[in-house]
């Protein structure tokens, strides 16, 4: 059977499915929860994040335009939970250091070691952890939700010039913290 | 580095969230007040208004037709081109109480769930 469209979820969630909201998460979960983790850089504060986000998708889907693209709205708000959240927490942190270099610092071991402890999976996200939240941001609107520059714009509210220099930094920045963390083994895992 | 290469690696930075979150979201979702308003009493109002309005129209149309003057004041219009006139301000305030309903009808209260 295929996949009912997000229209069609809308609609259903509209007539009170508690199931096509289920659905509808379900489908959109694991991206925006990337997107609100290379914001906070924490993933309990990202699903708090994104709870907070889905409620108000909830409570505003009458807002809604029939006809826009789901995802990009749902992102967009995403983003500004998470951005909103990064500011009432520096509002409220005591000076301390930032909080991206307390979490899964990758040890200095081996190589090999480093493989067999975290899978190449866990490299990569601990890498996006370490990255600036805008490019690892950027990466992950441009690759992850396959969004273009115009989207990432309605999303981020970047300009275009800004979001295409920092995807060329980001991409930049990606390879030279792989490279860091790899060094010449980088080329087996591309 | 290829594109094909960065768009692999930043696809495998894709997280998940905990396998609670789902329970924890839909108690949030539950737990939402009731804040929604029921418009449709605005729809009901205006297409008591616009048949008001057509019936007043309609016995000026007749009013005129039968006397050709109101109060002394005569109204030289030919009959079709009065009728021809109500249907199209009934045509167009028709179409405007219809575009009204569709949007009452797409921001009626959506706070809970009904069906599980």
């Amino acid at each position: 059977m295929p996949k009912p469209s997000d229209q069609d979820l809308l609609q259903r969630i509209r007539d009170g499915d508690k199931r096509a909201f289920r659905e509808l998460v379900e489908r959109y979960k694991n991206v925006s929860f990337s997107l609100a983790c290379s914001i906070v850089k924490d993933e309990q504060r990202a699903e708090d994040v994104l709870q907070d986000a889905f409620v108000k998708v909830f409570k505003h889907l009458a807002s809604f335009r029939e006809g826009a693209r789901f995802s990009t709205w749902l992102y967009r708000i995403v983003v500004n939970a998470a951005y909103t959240a990064i500011e009432k927490e520096q509002r409220h942190r005591s000076r301390q250091e930032e909080p991206s270099a307390q979490f899964m610092p990758i040890e200095e071991e081996s190589i090999f070691t480093k493989l067999q402890q975290y899978e190449r999976k866990k490299l990569i996200q601990a890498v996006f952890k370490k990255m600036k939240e805008e490019e690892a941001l950027l990466l992950r609107l441009y690759y992850l939700a396959e969004l273009s520059v115009k989207e990432i714009q309605e999303t981020t509210g970047f300009s275009a010039s800004k979001i295409k220099v920092g995807l060329h930094r980001a991409r930049k920045s990606m390879l030279a913290h792989l490279r860091r963390e790899m060094g010449d083994e980088l080329k087996h895992l591309i | 580095m290829k594109e094909d290469n960065i768009k692999r690696l930043v696809q495998e930075s894709e997280l998940e969230p905990s396998e609670d979150f789902m329970m924890k979201l839909m108690v949030a979702v539950e737990q939402q007040p009731e804040k929604g308003r029921d418009f449709r009493w605005i729809f009901l109002l205006a297409l008591l208004s616009f048949l008001a309005l057509a019936g007043c129209v309609l016995a000026l149309i007749r009013r005129l037709i039968e006397q050709g003057e109101i109060k002394g004041v005569p109204i030289d219009l030919s009959p079709i081109a009065m009728r021809v006139g109500f249907i199209i301000l009934v045509l167009l305030i028709g179409h405007k109480l219809l575009l009204l309903g569709q949007k009452i009808q797409a921001i009626r209260p959506l706070t809970t769930f009904s069906q599980e």
